[in-house]
């Protein structure tokens, strides 16, 4: 594997070391951990290093044309500008470039395009994305054989997708354990804002863990839309795709924000009693997006981010369960990479592949923390700590989640909200021009004392912040200090969809990557 | 990091041993050339180019002139927009009006000197070119052999049947 050496966020996607093996089952062996089976490639495709062992590759004969010029990841890149026919019509003209034109991330990239056109897909999912877009059952799907087809680049999504979990979610080393307490009251809790931990008891009482199940959310709202990443589908098409969906190396992830005004869910659980202190309530209606349904199948999942407008979260499971991995504030995580100005958190990698090629440094890295949360417990994320999350075990997971503002958080979401206003997210931009100078002003309102309490303490750290007061308090000017452009986080959305480069790409302003 | 570098002009060897000087704002339109300068200061040596040959990287180079003042995109752009359309202007359509050769080696030598928008016309000149084509039709204009059996091609052309009305 190579990583390039530089702070700057690598161009390419990281090597695999994707082990070799004879033929057909590929077989990887731990110490002690059990063995591994990943079953052959449908097309028959294997990993670049099983060439060396072959007669020839079939990039490199006349079958890939002039394409066979290219490197992998660029005809495949030439691929992505191909509409359906085209795509259709390469795969039609030899085997190796047959086995180019039916990568998934193609496919998933087209039906993701095609869905503000005027012909939107079809929404009957059948089990991969190329089969949805061309209504292609799949028992009238060809699977030509490709032999000595040796490409990461085709076997990597595939190897990806069929790689479990359970080596890395298993054996936490005991300092790494997210600690678990039944419960804490609210003096202890002010001792504990900055540390994550799970409580065991807070939600137990909660109608939605007898409620929520996958068929219940399709007998009532089947044919309700719900928002997964770049798709709107209805709940039933989803809930199709959860069951169906091995081939997807990374599982879209149902993420709605309007869960309480569609449905009645909202009914089904309160806040617990410890997180009811949250002082972006002074927004009223005005505050940003901060609560969400969060829906996958295992294996889907958050990569490595930040929330937005350094709120604290908590994340409750109502069903399946969810491995966290996380890193306080100031260490970002192995194998992510923060600009400059810390308004573009990159990690050019799939959940997957980071715990591939990351996930044992990470381990034994200062300040990790990793814990399982289950149905019925309740995970806490304080403001700023960065946290990858995936759904493990067989079923569908099902969980809640809200931002907020603690009291010991004011000072840093007042300090996010004017020093990193590019970063800044979920605001309806329409309603609010000045998240910053608006939280600031309701706070001085109805809690001056806090307000002045968050802005001692922003003094007594200094630096940028007093020079930015400083300049606040000299004569306004129109427009201020401060530009919103970036706080849609509609549009963000659709950066999680490109396979390539963007699907793994988290912007730290964004609530796209949902905790769970 | 090396202190920033204020020469006018940049030497650039292609893989044939013809060093072609060039103005250093048009080299830098490649990220790789851009980022070798930042971290190496001041290069008065040629830099070889290793994948590139003579002629290609004069039409490279012929392109970073056309194209130095363009804005430089966001580092961060979205993936998705910029492959909704294949439009091409009409001095790229012209630029990139070359036998398919070379058209793959521009793909290739802007692939490996990290020139964004020059990769991504290059992938939409050929995405243009195939729209529309059978694959026959593909394959003449590619150089790709059919390798597939008779039966073979006949389960393609079953299961394609089924996505004709797309």
């Amino acid at each position: 594997m190579t990583v390039e050496s530089s702070s700057a966020p690598p161009a390419k996607r990281i090597k695999l070391g994707i082990p070799k093996a004879p033929s057909g089952r590929r077989i990887i062996k731990n110490d002690d951990a059990p063995i591994i089976e990943i079953p052959p490639h449908p097309l028959g495709i294997k990993p670049s290093g099983n060439v060396f062992a072959a007669p020839y590759n079939l990039r490199d004969t006349p079958s890939s044309g002039l394409f066979g010029r290219l490197p992998d990841e660029v005809i495949i890149e030439v691929l992505g500008f191909f509409d359906v026919k085209s795509l259709i019509a390469i795969g039609a003209t030899s085997k190796c470039l047959y086995a180019f034109s039916r990568a998934e991330e193609l496919w998933k990239a087209l039906y993701i395009e095609l869905t503000n056109s005027p012909t939107p897909p079809p929404t009957t999912w059948l089990g991969t994305w190329r089969n949805t877009l061309l209504s292609l059952p799949a028992s009238s799907t060809t699977t030509i054989q490709a032999p000595h087809l040796y490409s990461d680049a085709l076997y990597r999504p595939f190897f990806c997708a069929h790689h479990p979990y359970s080596p890395f979610t298993s054996g936490i080393p005991k300092g790494n354990l997210i600690p678990r307490y039944a419960n804490l009251s609210p003096s202890e809790f002010t001792k504990h804002t900055t540390r994550p931990f799970i409580l065991t008891d807070p939600i137990t009482s909660w109608p939605a863990l007898k409620k929520w199940t996958p068929q219940h959310l399709l007998e009532k709202y089947g044919d309700r839309p719900f928002i997964a990443e770049a798709l709107t589908w209805p709940f039933a098409t989803y809930n199709d795709y959860t069951l169906n969906c091995a081939q997807d190396e990374s599982p879209l992830y149902l993420f709605d924000k309007t869960f309480t005004t569609k449905t009645a869910m909202g009914e089904d659980y309160t806040v617990p009693e410890l997180f009811r202190e949250d002082y972006f309530t002074v927004l009223g209606d005005e505050r940003p997006d901060f609560r969400w349904l969060v829906l996958g199948p295992p294996r889907s999942g958050s990569t490595f981010h930040k929330d937005p407008n350094a709120t604290s979260a908590w994340n409750a499971v109502v069903r399946g369960q969810k491995y966290w991995i996380m890193f306080p504030p100031s260490t970002p995580p192995p194998g992510v990479f923060v600009s400059e100005d810390k308004s573009e958190v990159t990690s050019p990698l799939s959940l997957m592949e980071w715990f591939l090629n990351f996930h044992a440094e990470a381990r034994a890295t200062a300040g990790c923390l990793e814990g399982i949360c289950k149905a019925g417990e309740v995970l806490y994320v304080p403001s700023g700590w960065w946290h990858a999350v995936v759904n493990i075990g067989d079923e569908v997971g099902i969980a809640v989640t809200q931002n907020f503002v603690t009291r010991g958080g004011v000072a840093e979401t007042l300090r996010f909200l004017s020093e990193e206003a590019m970063s800044v997210s979920g605001f309806n931009c329409e309603m609010v021009k000045d998240p910053y100078g608006l939280f600031r002003e309701r706070l001085s309102e109805i809690y001056p004392e806090i307000l002045k309490e968050a802005e001692e303490a922003l003094e007594k750290k200094g630096g940028k912040w007093e020079r930015l007061m400083k300049e606040k308090e000299a004569p306004k000017t129109s427009g201020g200090l401060f530009g919103f452009s970036n706080f849609d986080d509609e549009s963000s959305d659709e950066e999680n969809q490109n396979d390539e480069a963007a699907e793994d790409k988290v912007t730290a302003s964004g609530k796209e990557e949902v905790d769970s | 990091m090396a202190t920033p570098s204020t020469q006018a002009t940049v030497k650039l060897q292609s893989n044939d041993n013809v060093v072609i000087e060039v103005e250093r704002a048009i080299a830098e339109r490649s990220v790789l050339i851009k980022n070798m300068l930042e971290d190496c200061g001041e290069v008065t040596d040629a830099i070889p180019i290793s994948n590139v040959n003579e002629s290609i990287l004069r039409k490279v180079i012929e392109w970073c002139e056309h194209h130095k003042n363009d804005p430089v995109a966001a580092e961060n752009e979205n993936d998705d927009s910029r492959k909704k359309t294949t439009d091409i202007d009409e001095w790229d359509q012209k630029f990139m009006n070359v036998d398919q050769e070379m058209l793959f080696e521009i793909i290739l030598a802007a692939n490996f000197l990290d020139i964004k928008p020059l990769l991504d016309t290059g992938c939409k000149t050929v995405a243009n070119m195939i729209k529309g084509k059978s694959p026959e039709e593909i394959r003449k204009l590619f150089n790709i052999q059919n390798d597939f059996t008779p039966e073979e091609e006949e389960q393609i052309r079953r299961e394609n049947e089924w996505a004709e009305d797309r």
